[in-house]
């Protein structure tokens, strides 16, 4: 009850430090469970959506002929249940454009299914339904709604090559085989029968295939069951062509998530930031509390108080501040949590609602509740050791009488900058934590800059961290056909080709062996985009580069040796290199084409990848191999738009968190600068009092705390805008390093270091003016009269 | 007979800055009676600080022992010697010492809280004493800075009376008043001690320690006289002129 009391009281006595901390602990609170419920939820809520709408194991998108076999390999695999076969149009080159939100045609491929068939896996229910199902509709998947704004009704154009339908939306479907294009770069659309039927008429638009979907004993074992029927299937297709697609669900589980897993990570860790700089005003504010007070609390002692309960009344200050922090931080969460869902919605492309958690509640409020009363006693514990006389009698030692670094007598320095330099020397250590402060909250800043720019603006970061090749147009032939690629690459328009090839291959190691998707190409210093972190690509026959997620499941390392099975075939090779690759959830590998041969003498090279020049209108061009080699069995189709396309579905993502970030930012700056600056107008009241007495103008004195603060402002946001410089990649590449990303290349350019410090630094002027603006208010008598409430 | 409520044997203070020792009071043996009104008188730098502080269990002595009624509180801990203060002693201070962030009623409510949990009783036992110090409702809910030197130190020695300790200590509380105030701040003390409670006062104005039944004269750490001079009776001029020769005699 009586520390209550004394804890209300240095409360109201320290508004703005409390209302500092009070928004401090909100926003990390915001983050830390907004972070932690969903991470903690995105498993089982996908698990979940998966086992509601009976969601397949394991799909299989093949060529018609091959039914029977497929199904007696199913049958042969262990833990299968039940398949359902449907047919369904498959269309490689297709292209969508949504008239009603304006946006240009993009290349995507897809698969269109009937929606009036009948099937028990991965049921369509679908959301936002028209209220009658129209001839010419489409079901499509919720990610589109979500991240790109389709509404039911829109009219949306399905071209391949230079002919068109146009479909109209009638609702949205979920599942997580197809939930994104940033997993599979295909959309799987839904029409009526009647439409279906007319599709499938004219082969313009795709060819049929089968289309089925599997239900196994055991949903943890979906990868397994896809590697076995990979390896099963390859001898009963003729020339491994038609079988077109697998997916299961482990890989495409882990692919959604991702990008969540990455957003919610930078929320957790800029949640952490924002804690670090509580304590630091914690620790700031109690040592100022406890120095300006320590006559009070000497006297409390005097009277009877032990220093355990002037101790406890500063804990309960700082329990009751964080519980009203913590407050208003869930208060916030649950407001803003449409938004959270619109940013976890539209990246795995699911329905996501964001729901009260109480764990996630509850482990945050822990996590804060505990790090702040921690920081808070030991930065208080001291006034343990303090007897009352000591107190009474010398306060802490506070007043270092350090070297006079200005002395006014010889100096050549105006008045005004000699006494701020003076009085910069003198509050050196609140100097200090506003410069850290600072300084972290600029390298964020530049963190954050670099990933809105490198996810929005410049994308060959990203696109190089996927590992995907940049090529504007690939081209598949059945049968190896050099005169073809040759004519190709001699075609106008075209800036250069290469052979890029990749297989599913299993590689071993000591007895361990993992599945990695290995390309191969001859040369690999023509391939646009450089994958390789560590060592160097392959050049001869015998070597291999892999990526380090698969060098860490078999335990090698580079210059080891590994072996390569190929339809029964194994070879040995020398690890070279390691490469780093989002795509195929880092499992990769890449051999010259020299070592394939050596795993299969009669391997040619069946797939081009073709850079355009760019003033060559890629669609065009697509068209036209189309048209031109119309008959023979080539596929062409644009390929670096669909990459970009999914990179687009993280945009408005990365906007909403780096906009979020960014906002605190200048919040949390504009209330530490309140704060240092507030404090030292209170310590300082009787020497700015003496200051105006003496004949000093409110100018003068305003002048003198901008140049005892200014530097530290510039300066700090100086450094830690460099550290960003040099940190975001670094520090980017740990946050994805479970990806099994070592290396990132973001590009920042030198001039966000000027343009974060010159930010910075008026933001920081700004609010010094206004704050130190009221010495202008107060009158000499008042400076020395006004109590500290 | 009066009682010997609080006693020193054999007290040292010393204090080390840095290589040399300083020994502030030297095998000190006091004994003082409950009830009494005990002055101590010195030159600046004597020790009379330091004694009152170790005497009241502020500070610890570097040897000897203290007790108060029996119980020996040298070798208390620091929390021990807290709940000591508080359940015994009170304290007025030269400098005041009153929190200046509490309105008026709350300083003195605020050491109320330690001993007891009604709130409201407190309340209305502070107001009943500052009115007895003649400090009226108006003040109730005014802030230190906006108080008078001797008002102010009227609440501390209410603050220091709330709990009804047994002793009262006061180191020259009427140091930073002019001369009515500290009239005002003396008859106050008087009062206190006419109602019981022992008096414990530094001090080095002849007028204030009129005020005492006993005065003792600190000289380099060591009590070198003392001197009786019976219950206080106002305006006896015979009390100043023998208090006057004992000071002259101890070279004051
Ligand atoms: N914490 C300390 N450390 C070192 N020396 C101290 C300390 N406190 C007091 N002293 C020294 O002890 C001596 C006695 O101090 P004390 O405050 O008791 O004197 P005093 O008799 O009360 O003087 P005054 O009348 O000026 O108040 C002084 O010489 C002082 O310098
Ligand atoms: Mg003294």
């Amino acid at each position: 009850m009586n520390i209550f009391m004394i804890a209300k009281n240095n409360i109201k006595k320290a508004k703005l430090a409390t209302a500092t901390l009070i928004i401090l602990i909100a926003m990390a609170t915001i983050f830390l469970y907004v972070g932690i419920s969903v991470l903690s939820n995105l498993d089982t809520f996908i698990e979940n959506k998966n086992i509601g709408l009976n969601g397949a194991h394991f799909i299989s998108i093949a060529d018609g002929s091959y039914d029977s076999s497929i199904d007696e390999i199913y049958e042969s695999i262990a833990g299968f249940d039940y398949r359902e076969r449907e047919d369904a149009l498959m269309s490689l080159s297709s292209k969508f454009q949504n008239v009603n939100t304006n946006e240009e045609a993009y290349a995507i491929s897809s698969i269109i299914l009937n929606l009036d068939t009948d099937r028990s896996i991965s049921k369509v229910e679908i959301i936002d339904a028209a209220a009658a199902m129209p001839e010419n509709g489409v079901v499509v998947p919720y990610v589109l709604k979500v991240a790109n704004g389709y509404q039911t009704g829109d009219n949306l154009k399905f071209i391949v090559d230079d002919k068109s339908i146009d479909l109209v939306i009638a609702g949205f479907y979920e599942d997580l085989m197809f939930a994104s294009p940033s997993n599979v770069s295909m959309y799987k659309l839904y029409v009526g029968d009647s439409q279906f039927s007319e599709l499938l008429s004219q082969p313009a638009y795709g060819f049929k295939c089968s289309y089925s979907a599997v239900i196994t004993d055991d949903l943890n074992g979906s990868e397994e069951f896809e590697s076995q029927y990979t390896e099963k299937i390859k001898p009963v297709t003729s020339e491994r062509t038609g079988s077109y697609a697998t997916l299961n669900y482990e890989t495409m589980k882990t692919g959604v998530s991702i990008f969540i897993h990455i957003i919610m990570a930078v929320l957790v860790a800029f949640s952490i930031i924002i804690l670090l700089i509580a304590f630091i005003v914690i620790k700031f504010s109690t040592t100022t509390h406890i120095e300006n007070n320590i006559k009070n609390i000497g006297t409390l002692e005097a009277m009877g108080y032990t220093t355990t309960q002037i101790l406890n009344a500063i804990l309960l200050e700082y329990l009751l501040i964080t519980g009203g922090g913590y407050i208003i931080g869930v208060a916030a969460a649950f407001g803003i949590s449409p938004a959270i869902s619109n940013v976890v919605s539209s990246s795995i492309g699911l329905r996501w609602l964001t729901g009260i958690n109480p764990q996630a509640a509850m482990l945050s409020l822990g996590i804060i509740m505990l790090s702040v009363l921690g920081i808070s006693y030991f930065s208080a514990v001291k006034i343990k050791k303090i007897t009352p006389l000591t107190a009474l009698r010398n306060g802490i030692e506070t007043h270092h009488f350090n070297k006079n670094r200005v002395p006014l007598d010889n100096t050549r320095l105006g008045l005004n900058t000699a006494l701020g330099l003076k009085s910069f020397f003198f509050n050196k250590k609140q100097n200090i934590i506003a410069g850290i402060i600072i300084m972290l909250l600029s390298l964020v800043c530049v963190f954050a800059f670099a990933m809105y720019y490198n996810f929005t603006a410049d994308k060959s970061a990203m696109i190089k961290l996927i590992g995907l090749e940049t090529a504007e147009v690939q081209l598949r032939v059945e049968e190896n056909n050099d005169q073809l690629l040759n004519d190709i690459a001699d075609m106008s328009g075209v800036e250069s080709t290469i052979a890029l090839d990749t297989f599913d291959g299993f590689i071993a190691y000591n007895g361990h062996e993992s599945r990695a998707i290995t390309r191969i190409t001859d040369d690999y210093r023509r391939l646009k985009v450089d994958t390789c972190v560590k060592g160097r690509m392959p050049v001869n026959d015998n070597e291999i580069a892999i990526t380090s997620i698969v060098l860490d499941s078999m335990g090698a390392k580079i210059a080891d040796t590994v072996s390569i099975e190929y339809t029964g075939v194994t070879k040995e090779f020398l690890v070279v290199g390691v490469i780093q690759q989002f795509n195929m959830l880092g499992k990769g590998a890449a051999i010259t084409t020299n070592g394939m041969k050596k795993l299969m003498p009669s391997y040619e090279a069946k797939n081009l990848m073709i850079y355009l020049n760019d003033n060559q209108d890629t669609d065009e061009f697509v068209t036209h191999i189309n048209n031109l080699y119309s008959g023979q069995n080539i596929q062409c189709a644009s390929y670096f738009e669909s990459i970009e396309l999914m990179l687009d579905s993280f945009e408005s993502a990365v906007k909403i968190v780096v906009t979020a970030c960014l906002a605190i930012i200048a919040v949390i700056i504009v209330f530490i600068m309140f704060l240092v600056i507030r404090v030292r107008l209170l310590g300082e009241k009787i020497r700015l009092g003496v200051s105006k007495a003496l004949g000093f103008t409110s100018n003068q004195l305003i002048c003198q705390i901008l140049i005892s603060e200014m530097p530290v402002i510039i300066g700090a946001s100086l450094v830690g805008a460099i550290a960003g410089y040099y940190l975001s990649n670094p520090l980017m590449a740990v946050m994805l390093a479970p990806n099994g990303i070592l290396n990132c290349d973001f590009f920042i350019a030198p001039g966000l270091i000027a343009l974060t410090t010159i930010g910075i630094s008026l933001l920081g002027l700004g609010t010094l003016l206004i704050v130190s603006g009221s010495i202008r208010k107060i009158s000499p008598w008042k400076m020395f009269e006004e109590g500290g409430n | 007979m009066k009682n010997t409520i609080l006693k020193a044997e054999l007290l040292s203070k010393t204090y080390s800055n840095g290589s040399i020792m300083q020994h502030v009071l030297k095998n000190l043996t006091i004994d003082i009676k409950a009830g009494d009104f005990t002055v101590i008188m010195g030159s600046s730098g004597s020790g009379k600080s330091t004694l009152l502080y170790a005497l009241s269990g502020m500070d610890k002595p570097t040897l000897g022992t203290i007790t108060f009624k029996g119980q020996e509180i040298s070798g208390y801990s620091n929390d021990q010697l807290a709940i000591f203060r508080r359940k015994h002693c009170g304290f007025v201070f030269q400098q005041i010492y009153l929190n200046e962030t509490m309105s008026v009623l709350d300083n003195i409510i605020i050491c109320g809280l330690l001993v007891s949990r009604d709130k409201k009783a407190i309340a209305v036992k502070a107001k009943d004493m500052l009115l007895k110090v003649g400090l009226t409702a108006e003040c109730y809910h005014k802030y230190p800075s906006q108080l008078s030197g001797g008002e102010a130190q009227r609440v501390a020695i209410v603050r220091a009376l709330i709990n009804a300790p047994e002793i009262v200590f006061a180191d020259e509380p009427t140091g930073a008043l002019n001369s009515t105030n500290a009239i005002n701040v003396l008859d106050v003390m008087t009062d206190v001690n006419a109602a019981g409670q022992s008096v414990i006062m530094v001090t080095h104005d002849i007028k204030t320690a009129r005020r005492a039944n006993r005065i003792l004269y600190l000289k380099d750490g060591v009590i070198i006289d003392e001197l009786n001079l019976g219950i206080y009776v106002k305006d006896d001029p015979e009390r100043h002129q023998i208090l006057r020769e004992f000071l002259e005699s101890m070279g004051w």
